[in-house]
C-alpha cells in the first residue's frame, strides 16, 4: 500500500466515524419527527419502525388545538419587540458612551453592564411584583419590553468594544460636512456596526424565541399571550401519555428555528461564536 | 477534527449543532419520549440490562440522565467554540515545530493544546455558569424528582416562590443563590487566567 491509499484510508475511516457519530447524536430528533406522523397505536406497538403511512390528522388536530398561527405570531410580535428595543438603544447607548467619553460616561458603562452577573432567578420574584405594578405583565408588548432590560447590558458590551475600533475621524469628517449628532449616528456609524448588529440580533433572537421561564411567569395566565414553547409545554403536560399529540406538539414548536438555523447556518454559527468570546 | 476542511464539514457542524438552536424545554421532552417509550424498545430489540434501568425513576441514575441531555443540548455550541479557538492557532507555529521533528501526536499535546486554553476557559466558564442556571430541561423531564433527587436551586427558589407562594423564603434563597454564583464564577475564571499561556 503505498503512502497515498494509506492516507486515503484513514480519510475514509475518519469520515465513516463522523458519519456514525452524527447520526447517532441526531437520532432522537429523527426519532420525534417520524413518531409524529403516526397514530398512537403504532407509537405503543413500536417506537422505532417507520410509519406505515404518512400520517397528517396529528398535525391538523394539533395545529387547531393549539391556534397555532396565534402562538406563531405572539412569539413573532414578542421577538420582534425585545430585538428593536435592543438593537437601538444599546447601539446609541454605546455610541456616546465610547465618543463622550469621561468620568460620568465610564460610571454608566458600569451601571448598564453589571447586570450581566445577575442571574435571572435572583430577581424574577420582584421583576414579577414590579411588572404587576406597572401592567406590563400578562401582555405580548409588556414581555418584548421586559427583554430590553435584560439583553441591553449584554448588547451593549458588545457594541461598546467593537465601537471602540471605528475611527473618531469619521464622525468629524461628518460634523465638519454638517451633520448632526443624530445624523452622524444614522447614516455614518449605524452601517459600519452591521457585522455586530447581525452577532447581537442573532444571539437574541435565540434568545427570546425559546425562553421559557419569563414567559410562563408572565404571560402564562392567558391563552392570547402564550409564546410557542409555554403552549407546547402546556399541551405536553395535557397529553402526557398521549405520545402522538405530544410529538406533533414539540415538532411544530422546533420546526420555525430549524428552518431559520439551516437558511443562516453560516451568520447563526459565526455569531454565537463572537458573542460567547466578547462576552 | 470537524476543522478539517472536507466538503461536508459545514453539514456535520450543523448537525450537531441542531440540539442547540432547540428551545430546551423541548429537549428535555424529547428525551423524556425517549427514556420511557424509546428505552423500552431498545430492550425489546437488543435484550441489553442497559436499556431497561428506569433512568427517570431511579433516585441515582435521574442525575446521569439530566447531565446527559444537558450535554447532549450544548455541545455543538462547545464544538463550534473549540473549532474558533483551533482556527485561531497559528500555522506557522505548527510549520516550527514540525521543522523541530515534532509529530502529530507531539504537535497537539505540545503546541496546539496550550493554544487552546482561552477557549477551555470561555468552554468550562460557560457551562458552569449555564449548569448552576439549569432549568427548564428539569422541569421537562423530572420536575426535580422523584423526590428531590434532581432538584437545583433555580428550582427550589421556583418552587418556593410561586407554587408554596412563600415569596420572602424565595427572595432570601435567591440572594444566597446570587451570592454562590458570584463567588463560585470569580474564583474558577481567577484560576484559569493564571493558567493561560500566551504566544
Amino acid at each position: 500500500m503505498t503512502r497515498k491509499q494509506k492516507r486515503l484510508l484513514n480519510r475514509m475511516v475518519m469520515i465513516v466515524c463522523l458519519v456514525v457519530i452524527a447520526g447517532i447524536y441526531i437520532y432522537p430528533v429523527y426519532l420525534m419527527f417520524m413518531n409524529s406522523f403516526k397514530p398512537f397505536g403504532e407509537i405503543i406497538a413500536d417506537v422505532l419502525a417507520l410509519p406505515t403511512k404518512p400520517d397528517l390528522s396529528n398535525y391538523s388536530y394539533v395545529i387547531n388545538k393549539m391556534k397555532y398561527v396565534k402562538l406563531f405570531r405572539n412569539n413573532l410580535v414578542i421577538t420582534a419587540t425585545g430585538i428593536a428595543g435592543i438593537v437601538v438603544f444599546s447601539s446609541m447607548a454605546a455610541y456616546i458612551l465610547d465618543r463622550r467619553r469621561g468620568k460620568y460616561s465610564s460610571i454608566v458603562y458600569t451601571i448598564i453592564i453589571t447586570p450581566m452577573l445577575i442571574p435571572f432567578q435572583t430577581i424574577m420574584i420582584t421583576l414579577l411584583k414590579a411588572m404587576n405594578v406597572i401592567h406590563l405583565s400578562g401582555s405580548k408588548l409588556g414581555l418584548g419590553i421586559q427583554y430590553w432590560g435584560f439583553g441591553i447590558p449584554m448588547a451593549t458590551f458588545i457594541f461598546y468594544n467593537f465601537m471602540k475600533t471605528i475611527p473618531k475621524e469619521l464622525d468629524e469628517s461628518a460634523v465638519i460636512d454638517g451633520a448632526s449628532t443624530t445624523r452622524t449616528f444614522m447614516s455614518i456609524i449605524f452601517p459600519l456596526l452591521k457585522s455586530v448588529t447581525v452577532t447581537v440580533i442573532v444571539l437574541d433572537v435565540m434568545w427570546i424565541w425559546n425562553d421559557f421561564l419569563l414567559p410562563l411567569l408572565m404571560v402564562n395566565s392567558n391563552n392570547e399571550t402564550k409564546t410557542l414553547v409555554l403552549a407546547a409545554y402546556t399541551f405536553v403536560g395535557q397529553m402526557n401519555t398521549k405520545w402522538n399529540y405530544a410529538l406533533t406538539a414539540m415538532v411544530l414548536a422546533v420546526v420555525p428555528s430549524i428552518i431559520v438555523f439551516i437558511l443562516l447556518q453560516k451568520y447563526i454559527v459565526d455569531g454565537v461564536v463572537a458573542g460567547a468570546v466578547k462576552g | 477534527m470537524l476543522t478539517k476542511k472536507f466538503k461536508t464539514a459545514n453539514f456535520f457542524r450543523g448537525i450537531f449543532f441542531i440540539p442547540y438552536i432547540m428551545s430546551m424545554t423541548i429537549v428535555g421532552f424529547i428525551w423524556k419520549f425517549i427514556f420511557t417509550s424509546g428505552f423500552a424498545k431498545l430492550y425489546e430489540v437488543t435484550g441489553w440490562e442497559a436499556w431497561n434501568l428506569s433512568w427517570l425513576g431511579d433516585t441515582k441514575l435521574v442525575f446521569f440522565s439530566v447531565a446527559f441531555v444537558g450535554v447532549w443540548q450544548s455541545l455543538g455550541f462547545y464544538i463550534v467554540l473549540y473549532i474558533a479557538g483551533l482556527q485561531a492557532v497559528p500555522q506557522d507555529v505548527l510549520e516550527a515545530a514540525t521543522v523541530d521533528g515534532a509529530n502529530g501526536r507531539q504537535k497537539f499535546f505540545k503546541v496546539t493544546l496550550p493554544l487552546l486554553g482561552p477557549s477551555f476557559t470561555t468552554c468550562i466558564f460557560m457551562s458552569l455558569t449555564n449548569g448552576l442556571k439549569v432549568f427548564d430541561i428539569i422541569l421537562a423531564l423530572t420536575k426535580g424528582g422523584p423526590g428531590t433527587a434532581t432538584n437545583s436551586v433555580t428550582m427550589q427558589i421556583y418552587k418556593e416562590a410561586f407554587t408554596n407562594n412563600h415569596y420572602g423564603t424565595g427572595s432570601a434563597q435567591s440572594i444566597v443563590y446570587f451570592l454562590f454564583v458570584l463567588i463560585v464564577t470569580q474564583l474558577v475564571l481567577k484560576g484559569f487566567n493564571k493558567k493561560e499561556v500566551d504566544l
